[in-house]
């Protein structure tokens, strides 16, 4: 029986549906209620999903910071891992909310999940 | 019997990770455990009826057959809806369902959980 569960998002917002996917996924496991933790961690290129500057509507895509501001307003949990998002920008601005993490802290929270699923 | 939930998000014919799926799945029923998949994104169109792939492996068949044997296959109303598959289109024994009433139980009632995707 799984309590909680890690949704590890490891693709750029935009470009493909696996950023917002995952994180609708994410939205509705924690509405559900039958989860009592719900982890969104943003890894590798999907670091930048956690970036406050993203301008969808020049894709005309629906906005990924609305996705991550749901999971937040839910109370589920956001993380970026720092390393990864310093790699790919220097000057990065999280969505309010957003907590950052280091792949120690990372590896140590993943492994006491019960479930985690990959994006 | 431990229970095991299998997420797919590959098409069926996109590459092999339905393959990778029915193999999976098999074996798990071969040895006494229930498996649960949901199918979400493109993995959506492995519950379609009336799959007649020519050359290679009839997943949905497959599936039937293992739905037969006590396997769950659901799949997102909402990545349906988006691909134009509708309630009806689904071969028998499988359901077109949601994440918030069906894959949030699956996941609650599972022991191990497998992502097949790329």
């Amino acid at each position: 029986m799984a309590e909680n569960i890690a949704v590890m998002i490891t693709k750029p917002p935009y470009g493909t549906e696996e950023a917002f996917a995952g994180m609708r996924q994410a939205l509705a496991l924690q509405v559900s209620g039958l989860m009592e933790r719900t982890v969104v961690l943003m890894m590798g290129e999907g670091t930048l999903n956690a970036l406050s500057t993203q301008h969808p509507q020049a894709l005309s895509m629906p906005s990924n910071v609305e996705s991550v501001e749901d999971l937040i307003t839910l109370e589920a949990e956001v993380y970026v891992i720092s390393e990864d998002l310093e790699a790919l920008c220097s000057d990065a601005r999280l969505i309010e909310g957003i907590q950052s993490m280091d792949w120690d802290d990372a590896r140590d929270m993943l492994s006491a999940m019960d479930v985690v699923t990959t994006f | 019997m431990s229970t095991m939930l299998i997420q797919i998000r590959s098409g069926t014919m996109m590459n092999m990770d339905t393959n990778v799926l029915v193999k999976l799945s098999q074996a798990a029923l071969d040895r006494g455990h229930a498996v649960k998949v949901f199918a979400y994104g493109e993995g959506i169109t492995a519950l379609k009826d009336g799959q007649e792939p020519k050359r290679f492996p009839n997943v949905g068949e497959i599936l039937q057959g293992q739905i037969s044997q006590g396997l769950t296959l659901v799949a997102c109303e909402t990545c349906c809806h988006a691909r134009g598959i509708k309630r009806g289109e689904e071969f028998e024994g499988s359901k077109i369902g949601s994440m918030t009433n069906d894959l949030s139980v699956f996941v609650s009632e599972c022991d191990r959980m497998v992502t097949l995707a790329r």
